[in-house]
C-alpha cells in the first residue's frame, strides 16, 4: 500500500466532490515548476506532457509540452455523465455517473479503454493505489440515487476489476489517501478515517465532527480539506491522527 | 446497402439521445402557475472573457482545491480562483482572487495554470502571482455550458434563454409558469 494514488473521481451533472489522492507527481515543490495535485473532483489532471479533461461525454487531450501554448490533440467519447478523473501511472480512472472507466495513456495522445466497470447510479470519487481502487457513491440532490456507500475494487487485473467490499456511508463525496489510511469526505457525518491496510477488513477508526468535508488531498504531511465553508489544513505526519493546523471560512 | 438492423439500432441511438437531450422539458407534464424551482443566473457576453487578479475576496460557494507548491488554489464556481499562501499551513492565508467567469477547474504544470473560461481553455502564468497574465487561449474547446441544468433532480426550472448571455449558476426562486422540468 505504498506509493499511493488515488484517484477520485465523482458524479453529476453539476460537478459534485471528491477528496483525493497523495503524491505521485505532485512534486510538493514551491513554485518552481513540475505539476500540482488535485483533489479527487479533479475534471483536469496534467500527466507529463499532457493535459487530460474532461466534460460531461468527453475525454480531451492537450499537448503541454510548450507550457504556454497548449495544443489540442485528441477527444475521445466516453460515455454521459462524466464526473471526474484521477492518473495513476500510465493509467486514468474516469468514473461517470454510472461507472468506472480504466483508459491506458502509455500512448499519450490516444487513450485505450481497458475496463469499464458498472455500478449502481450515484455520484462517486474514485481514488487508487497499484491494487485497489475506493469508489465512494452518493446519493441524493442530482445523483438519481439513494445509495451511499464506498466500494473497494481489486484492480490487479485492470481489464477486469474485482469488488471486494462495500460499506455503507452516510452521503460520501470525495476520498484520499495516505499510507494504509483512507479519509471519506462524508457529507453530514464528518471525515472518516478508515484503515485500509487489510482492504477487505477495512474499519473505521476515528471520524472528525468539526466540520463538514467535500474533498481532501493529501500532500506529504499536510491534508487539505475542501469544506462546505471554506478550507482546512491538518497535520497528517501521523496519517491516523489528523491534527487541524488552520481553518479559512471567509 | 444498409441492413435493417443496423438502420434500426441508428434509429433507436437517435431516440435515446433526443431523450436524454431532451430530458429537461417533458412536454407532457402539467406545468403550475407558480412552485419554487431554479432559474439561471446570466452573465452578459462582454463579461465573459475577463481574467484579472484582485484582492481576496470572501468564499460565494467554495469549490474545488488544487494543491501547488507553497499554494493552495480554491475556485469559487463559476466566478474565480481564491490563491492561498499555504507555505506556512499554521497561517494559509488567501492573497489573491483570479477572476475567471465559468470556472470549474484547474490543473498547473511549471506554473502555467490551465483553466476552463466557458468554452475556452485558457493558460495563465501565475510565475509572478501578484502579475498574471493570461499566456494562451484554446478557443470553443469545451462544451457551450457544463451548467446546462439545475442541481437538483425532480424540479422545475426556467428554461435557459441563450440571447441573455451564458448561464454562471442557478439560484433557487418562486417561479411563475416555468416550463422546464428536470427529471
Amino acid at each position: 500500500m505504498r506509493n499511493i494514488i488515488l484517484i477520485a473521481i465523482t458524479i453529476g451533472i453539476v460537478g459534485m466532490l471528491a477528496c483525493t489522492k497523495d503524491s505521485a507527481n505532485s512534486g510538493g515543490a514551491s513554485f518552481d515548476g513540475g505539476s500540482g495535485q488535485g483533489g479527487s473532483l479533479a475534471r483536469f489532471t496534467v500527466v507529463n506532457n499532457h493535459l487530460y479533461t474532461i466534460d460531461n461525454q468527453n475525454l480531451s487531450v492537450f499537448d503541454v509540452s510548450a507550457a504556454d501554448k497548449p495544443v489540442y490533440k485528441n477527444r475521445v467519447n466516453i460515455g454521459f455523465e462524466i464526473e471526474a478523473l484521477f492518473p495513476y501511472k500510465d493509467k486514468l480512472f474516469i468514473a461517470s455517473r454510472n461507472a468506472m472507466f480504466i483508459y491506458n495513456i502509455a500512448n499519450p495522445e490516444q487513450p485505450v479503454q481497458e475496463s469499464r466497470v458498472q455500478h449502481f447510479t450515484g455520484c462517486d470519487p474514485v481514488v487508487v493505489n497499484d491494487s485497489i481502487a475506493f469508489l465512494t457513491i452518493h446519493g441524493g440532490n442530482a445523483c438519481g440515487s439513494s445509495l451511499n456507500q464506498l466500494n473497494i475494487y481489486d484492480i490487479r487485473n485492470v481489464k477486469n476489476p474485482q469488488l471486494m467490499q462495500t460499506l455503507s456511508m452516510t452521503n460520501p463525496y470525495g476520498l484520499g489517501l495516505k499510507d494504509s489510511i483512507l479519509y471519506i469526505c462524508d457529507n453530514g457525518a464528518g471525515l472518516r478515517l478508515m484503515n485500509v491496510k487489510d482492504p477487505v477488513n477495512t474499519s473505521q477508526i476515528d471520524i472528525l465532527t468539526e466540520d463538514n468535508y467535500l474533498d481532501v488531498i493529501p500532500s506529504g504531511d499536510l491534508l487539505i480539506g475542501m469544506l462546505t465553508d471554506g478550507i482546512a489544513f491538518l497535520d497528517i505526519s501521523d496519517p491516523a491522527k489528523p491534527t487541524k493546523l488552520s481553518e479559512i471560512k471567509n | 446497402m444498409r441492413s435493417y438492423t443496423s438502420d434500426m439500432n441508428k434509429y433507436l441511438l437517435i431516440v435515446a439521445m433526443g431523450a436524454l437531450l431532451s430530458s429537461g422539458c417533458n412536454f407532457q407534464r402539467e406545468y403550475p402557475a407558480e412552485i419554487d424551482g431554479y432559474a439561471p443566473i446570466y452573465m452578459a457576453e462582454t463579461d465573459q472573457f475577463e481574467i484579472k487578479a484582485v484582492e481576496p475576496q470572501p468564499y460565494e460557494n467554495p469549490g474545488k482545491i488544487y494543491q501547488y507548491g507553497s499554494y493552495t488554489f480554491q475556485m469559487d464556481q463559476g466566478k474565480g480562483i481564491h490563491v492561498i499562501n499555504s507555505g506556512n499551513p499554521s497561517q494559509a492565508i488567501k492573497i489573491k482572487f483570479i477572476n475567471v467567469p465559468g470556472v470549474t477547474d484547474i490543473s498547473i504544470k511549471d506554473n502555467m495554470l490551465y483553466t476552463n473560461n466557458f468554452r475556452d481553455l485558457v493558460s495563465i502564468n501565475i510565475t509572478d502571482i501578484n502579475n498574471i497574465s493570461v499566456s494562451h487561449r484554446n478557443k470553443n474547446v469545451f462544451p457551450a455550458t457544463l451548467d446546462g441544468a439545475p442541481p437538483e433532480t425532480n424540479i422545475y426550472f426556467e428554461c435557459i434563454d441563450n440571447s441573455k448571455g451564458v448561464v454562471v449558476g442557478w439560484e433557487k426562486k418562486s417561479l411563475q409558469n416555468p416550463k422546464c422540468f428536470r427529471q
